[in-house]
């Protein structure tokens, strides 16, 4: 048993024991049985319950508090845990279908369709090359939230490109902050390709690693972000979404990059518009003592 | 200050210390060896008695026989120090809980006022006779069909959490 839980039932059962006695003085007071306690001795026994309840209950009401917080982490760890599984299952499933795969190239080239038998392989190879590069990430809540992100933009319609740069693992940010603000991101350009054509609606994440630089990278087609709003975006409350948006997204990528001394950049062109967050590894660690 | 005569000692006080360790035993998980309990309720009462006969507020001696209740369990019943305050804690806990409703029931049933019974020797005997039984029965209870609040023993398994103690 946790020690807190200890505690916590000496804290209650201690409280009722004073209760208790506290109640049986009054009763052997009352009833005269023999010198019990003066009034004010009784009143004084009174006052420090009080006090002693009330801080006990303090505590009390702490551990509650800390419990629920733990109770939301568990959640949240847990959906990780389960987009891991499928993860897992996906790679599962890729390489038992590898026999498949074969088959059907080595049919494609029998029958001298060389270039289709190369589009064949480049297309499973990059699932195949996506799905390891997210799992070498040797983050499971990372890699968890991309293959989330992965499911949402099919669903979506949309293809979502990922590319890890190997380390990238190392990067000193607490892995919950990093997942809101990839989420984030990636969110907002699936958002932003879903009136695009077809063969337009794609996302591209890159997680770049260079030294002791690290660098996550989202990008999209479509139109740009008009040069008045590009300040204006990254403020509280400001939404460019109709419905019922409040803004925060944005809002909340720069704050958790400025935690970790890390950077919001942001490049709109005709072609594409990326978000760059830049994290130094130094500055984060200094910043938060992560390591 | 409160002077018991030993025919108290022997039948009321006792009886009701073997009751009540043995009930914090059971409720906290444990299987009591009966000639420990024996041992560590004979040395509680003495303690009992010795307190009761100090000259201090009737019921402050309560909580000063707490931490001799905590080491007798403890130590003689042989259940760890952790094991032993809990268990304390909760048979105590039951004794009070007991006794802060049966004894006005019996004497109110009795027709008796506290210090009648408190003076009479042998009605200190036998009117807390039914609260003893009833912790007794209560402790059979819980032991045959395994009842327990907590498991003591996995007191010692400290998990890493977010404790704020």
């Amino acid at each position: 048993m946790k020690k807190s839980y200890q505690v916590v039932v000496f804290l209650i059962l201690g409280q009722a024991i004073v209760l208790a006695v506290i109640n049986s003085m009054i009763d052997f007071y009352q009833s005269g049985a023999f010198p019990v306690a003066s009034p004010e001795l009784l009143q004084a026994m009174g006052g420090l319950f009080i006090v002693f309840y009330t801080l006990c209950m303090a505590l009390f009401l702490r551990y509650i508090f800390t419990k629920v917080k733990e109770e939301v982490e568990y959640k949240a760890q847990k959906r990780y845990t389960d987009n891991i599984n499928d993860l897992i299952a996906a790679v599962r499933s890729q390489r038992h279908d590898f026999i498949n795969h074969v088959q059907a190239v080595y049919g494609l080239i029998k029958t001298g369709q060389v270039e289709a038998a190369r589009e064949y392989i480049e297309e499973v190879y990059g699932e195949v090359k996506q799905a390891g590069e997210v799992l070498s990430l040797n983050r499971p809540e990372i890699s968890a939230l991309l293959h989330a992100k992965e499911g949402l933009a099919a669903a979506r319609g949309a293809k979502l490109q990922i590319k890890v740069d190997p380390g990238f693992g190392r990067i000193p940010v607490d892995g919950a902050d990093f997942n809101r603000i990839v989420g984030n991101l990636v969110d907002n350009a699936l958002d932003a390709v879903s009136g695009l054509e077809d063969d337009r609606r794609g996302v591209k994440v890159e997680m770049l690693c260079e030294g002791s630089t690290y660098q996550v990278r989202v990008s999209n087609p479509g139109p740009p972000i008009p040069p008045e709003l590009r300040q204006r975006i990254f403020a509280r409350g400001f939404t460019t979404k109709k419905g019922e948006h409040q803004g925060l997204g944005l809002y909340a990528v720069q704050s958790l990059a400025s935690r970790y001394g890390g950077m919001v950049g942001l490049n709109s062109t005709k072609e594409c518009t990326a978000f760059t967050v830049t994290f130094a590894a130094k500055k984060a660690r200094a910043k938060t003592g992560v390591s | 200050m409160d002077k018991m005569p030993w025919q108290a000692v022997l039948f009321q006080s006792f009886p009701e210390s073997v009751a009540f360790i043995c009930l914090g035993l059971v409720l906290v998980g444990f299987k009591p060896r009966w000639y420990r309990v024996a041992l560590a309720a004979t040395i509680f009462t003495v303690a009992s008695y010795v307190i009761r006969g100090l000259p201090i507020p009737f019921g402050i001696h309560t909580l000063l026989m707490l931490p001799v209740l905590v080491v007798v369990t403890a130590v003689i019943a042989g259940v760890g120090w952790r094991g032993g305050a809990m268990a304390a804690i909760v048979g105590l806990f039951g004794l009070l809980v007991l006794e802060s409703f049966m004894t006005p029931l019996l004497l109110s049933l009795s027709g008796l006022s506290l210090p009648e019974a408190l003076h009479n020797t042998w009605l200190r005997v036998l009117i807390p006779a039914p609260q003893t039984a009833t912790l007794a029965g209560i402790t059979y209870l819980c032991y045959r069909f395994n009842w327990y609040l907590v498991r003591a023993d996995e007191l010692d398994e400290d998990e890493d959490d977010a404790s704020p103690f």
